[in-house]
């Protein structure tokens, strides 16, 4: 073979190959200040008082594990990401270096865990993810990106609030979207161990999302005859062309 | 010393397990360990019985008509988002008829006030029959609350049971102590025995559980309907209907006040899940070798066979001692 169809034939490759070179996301690594991935699986398992346990969204493309849908702001900053199994047995906060992005670029995020076998066992609603930007020492937090999931590629596409409801009848309202404003009530995790989180709430996407973003959120809780503090909060939706 | 008669009865016996015999020693040995086997494997009717006081439980109802209460005097409240809703008060001889599927929660601290609360995802969670020939129709969700009650009351119900609840940041009700029983089927009788009992702590939780895979089931018409109603969750396993009651006694019980709620139930199952907080949890099953220790029946066939095996042994020591009897009178002769 001479030289001029070599050349010819590696250029057919490459061209071939060319959109999956393309498609690979930019990737947030983790905080060098900290590169050891601060994560706990154990029985003795600990435990969140926080109401909000993680925030997602399915029905979305993925590559690979885990990503993140940041505004474009955020580029080249910090993401705190906890990851929360609803048995409560794995727990992990890290804060990532998010790499250079545009608007509506997802962020893959490269997750060196010692526990992905295990954590590849959990089920789409038995791992729930919280991100928000900046690190991770932050204390209030009440605006949220979205993440997912491998597993929750195949599902139809709605907005996941995981809650840890402390066993209280919850519901979801969307606060600032005229023709979204529906409560709706979450579901309740009846089967297994809810330490980590009890209630799943979904928003459907499937049809059309809502005419704002960032989408508020509003979660109610009713215990018996006393109702629980209102919990609302901000999610920046990633921009959904497909 | 024996007689020619015996002689030959006892020819015949041995020649049946000898090497030319149509029954071989091997083979009846390993016929008696298939049988004993398939005795010990065979699937047999396990009943699980729960004891216990409990500060909250929840049951989905499959059986309304098995599951009305007596109401009477009760303050109901039916909306979930109005907290300050007056409650109305339930006039005497009030009931609850509950629909189908619906969930149902018993919450008590201590003798203090007991709240019964009604959920569906969807449709109506049941009504009340005021006892005046009316109705109160429920929604999605109803609160009723029992309040300084001066007579034991009784929950009936048919369904799925879940009692107590995972200790974690936000819940004041949990499981407060009891037992879990599992009663299995006598071999060949319609007799039961005992398999097993094994002690809950405070904390704990407690679900029964079939191993099979549910069938898919639309809900009928009229019942609440959730989420497990229409098998919109893929299960693996299916949680097993209990029949059980739960009694409550008045502060002023003659014997001291009685905390929480005292729970009984029986149903069918396979294995009890409890979740305890520190641990990975734990199944309660009844293992099938156990059933070699607890079954009287089993046990008494085990020493048969046993007995069985050890004059076979002894009828092949018996023949091979005449053989080498008989050679030895072949070489004086």
């Amino acid at each position: 073979m001479d030289r001029a169809r070599k050349l010819g034939l590696i250029g057919a490759l490459l061209t071939a190959f060319s959109p999956i070179v393309y498609s690979i996301d930019p990737v947030a690594i983790l905080d060098p200040n900290s590169p050891i991935l601060n994560e706990v699986y154990k029985d003795e398992v600990p435990v969140s008082g926080k109401v909000i346990a993680g925030v997602g969204m399915s029905g979305l493309a993925v590559n690979g594990e885990l990503a993140l849908f940041p505004k474009a702001e955020s580029s080249l900053g910090f993401a705190c990401v906890q990851v929360m199994s609803r048995d409560g047995r794995y727990w992990a906060e890290n804060t990532f270096v998010l790499p250079e992005i545009d608007l509506g670029d997802r962020v893959q995020v490269s997750y060196p865990s010692k526990y992905n076998d295990l954590l590849n066992e959990y089920d789409a609603d038995d791992l729930a993810i919280l991100s928000y930007s900046g690190r991770c020492e932050k204390k209030k937090v009440n605006n949220f990106m979205v993440t997912t999931r491998q597993k929750l590629v195949d599902k139809s596409r709605a907005l996941i609030v995981y809650v840890n409801s402390s066993r209280a009848d919850t519901y979801i309202r969307v606060m600032n979207d005229p023709l979204k404003k529906v409560t709706k009530k979450c579901r309740k995790i009846t089967e297994g161990r809810r330490t980590g989180y009890d209630t799943i709430c979904r928003v459907d996407m499937s049809e059309r999302t809502p005419a704002v973003n960032p989408v508020k959120l509003g979660i109610y809780r009713r215990k018996f005859n006393k109702s629980l503090k209102p919990v609302q909060f901000l999610v920046v939706l990633p921009e959904l062309n497909s | 010393m024996t007689t020619p008669v015996m002689k030959g009865g006892l020819k015949r016996v041995l020649g049946i397990f000898s090497r030319g015999g149509f029954l071989r020693k091997e083979w009846l040995l390993l016929l008696m360990v298939i049988l004993i086997m398939s005795l010990v494997f065979y699937p047999r009717e396990k009943i699980f019985t729960i004891d216990v006081s409990t500060e909250v439980v929840s049951f989905r109802i499959s059986d309304p008509k098995y599951s009305e209460w007596d109401i009477s005097g009760a303050s109901l409240q039916k909306h979930f988002f109005e907290e300050t809703e007056k409650a109305t008060l339930l006039p005497d001889d009030s009931h609850l008829e509950p629909s189908k599927g619906v969930t149902v929660q018993l919450q008590r601290h201590g003798v203090s006030t007991i709240y019964i609360k009604l959920t569906c995802d969807a449709g109506s969670v049941g009504r009340i029959d005021t006892g005046d020939g009316k109705y109160i129709e429920l929604g999605e969700w109803a609160l009723i609350s029992i309040i300084g009650e001066v007579k034991p009351k009784l929950f009936p119900f048919r369904g799925t049971l879940d009692i107590g609840d995972d200790v974690t940041v936000g819940i004041d009700s949990i499981l407060l102590g009891g037992s879990v029983s599992i009663v299995e089927e006598k071999l060949l009788t319609n007799g039961h025995y005992i398999a097993g009992k094994e002690t809950l702590n405070p904390g704990d939780r407690v679900q029964l559980w079939k191993s099979q895979k549910p069938v898919s089931k639309r809900a009928e018409d009229g019942s609440c309907i959730n989420s497990k109603t229409l098998n919109v969750v893929e299960e693996q396993r299916e949680m097993s209907d209990v029949d059980g009651f739960v009694r409550t006694e008045p502060a002023n019980n003659y014997f001291g006040p009685v905390n929480a709620l005292n729970l009984v139930a029986h149903g069918k199952a396979d294995y009890a899940e409890v979740n305890r907080f520190g641990s990975a949890g734990y199944e309660i099953k009844v293992l099938p070798l156990t059933r070699f220790v607890n079954d009287p029946i089993l046990a008494i066939l085990l020493g048969v066979v046993t007995a069985l095996l050890l004059l076979l042994e002894l009828v092949s020591k018996i023949q091979s001692f005449n053989d080498s009897k008989n050679k030895g009178d072949d070489i004086h002769d």
